[in-house]
């Protein structure tokens, strides 16, 4: 298979899923996205084996790196400095929601760091860092 | 940045940025961003190149302080 007919496929692939699953959370239906998720990565992963061509090469995944890490960078601190103000700025009587809101974001910036965390030591590992 | 001789090197053995490309297993943008020193290729990708071209890697590729 050709690498534009991989990606056209994909496209459609998507644009049916995302159909399905407004239909289905619609519908109160929870059961039917999983299935069509995972029905999905199946079919992406099975055609994937049959391209013929480059999917991504160095340097689309050199980009790409570059890409998540600005948006890491950019996200926490926002993320964060929203969190400290929700906090901050909400009280604990009418708006006790606003509160627990920035609880809330801070957990999820807590998140986003130990998921970073355990991901860089995956990787500096991997490349050789820190062995003996 | 590590500069190149890609361009000459391809004209000499008449090989377009496609066929390089495939023979390479990277996409022609990538061929085309290493050409215009946009991009420092991989070591693999550089010895790959130079294998292509039969001749050392330091043929194809060079720093500034080189020239």
């Amino acid at each position: 298979m050709k690498v534009e007919t991989y990606k056209n496929i994909k496209k459609v692939m998507a644009l049916t899923l995302a159909f399905v699953l407004v239909y289905a959370f619609s519908q109160g239906s929870y059961l039917l996205p999983l299935l069509v998720i995972g029905l999905y990565m199946a079919i992406i992963s099975l055609l994937k084996t049959r391209v013929d061509g480059v999917l991504a090469d160095e340097r689309q995944v050199s980009v790409s790196e570059k890409a998540s890490q600005v948006s890491f960078q950019i996200l926490m601190p926002m993320l964060a400095l929203t969190a400290a103000m929700l906090y901050i700025g909400g009280g604990n009587g009418e708006f006790y929601y606003i509160k627990a809101l920035g609880i809330v974001l801070s957990y999820i910036v807590c998140l986003g760091l130990i998921i970073y965390l355990l991901t860089y030591w995956y990787f500096d590992r991997k490349s050789g860092g820190r062995s003996k | 940045m590590i500069k190149n001789n890609m361009k000459v090197l391809r004209a000499k053995n008449n090989v377009t940025q496609e066929e390089l490309a495939d023979r390479v297993g990277v996409t022609r943008q990538t061929i085309l961003a290493i050409e215009k020193n946009k991009y420092s290729p991989s070591l693999k990708l550089a010895f790959d190149i130079a294998k292509i071209f039969n001749v050392g890697i330091e043929e194809v590729f060079y720093t500034n302080e080189e020239k």
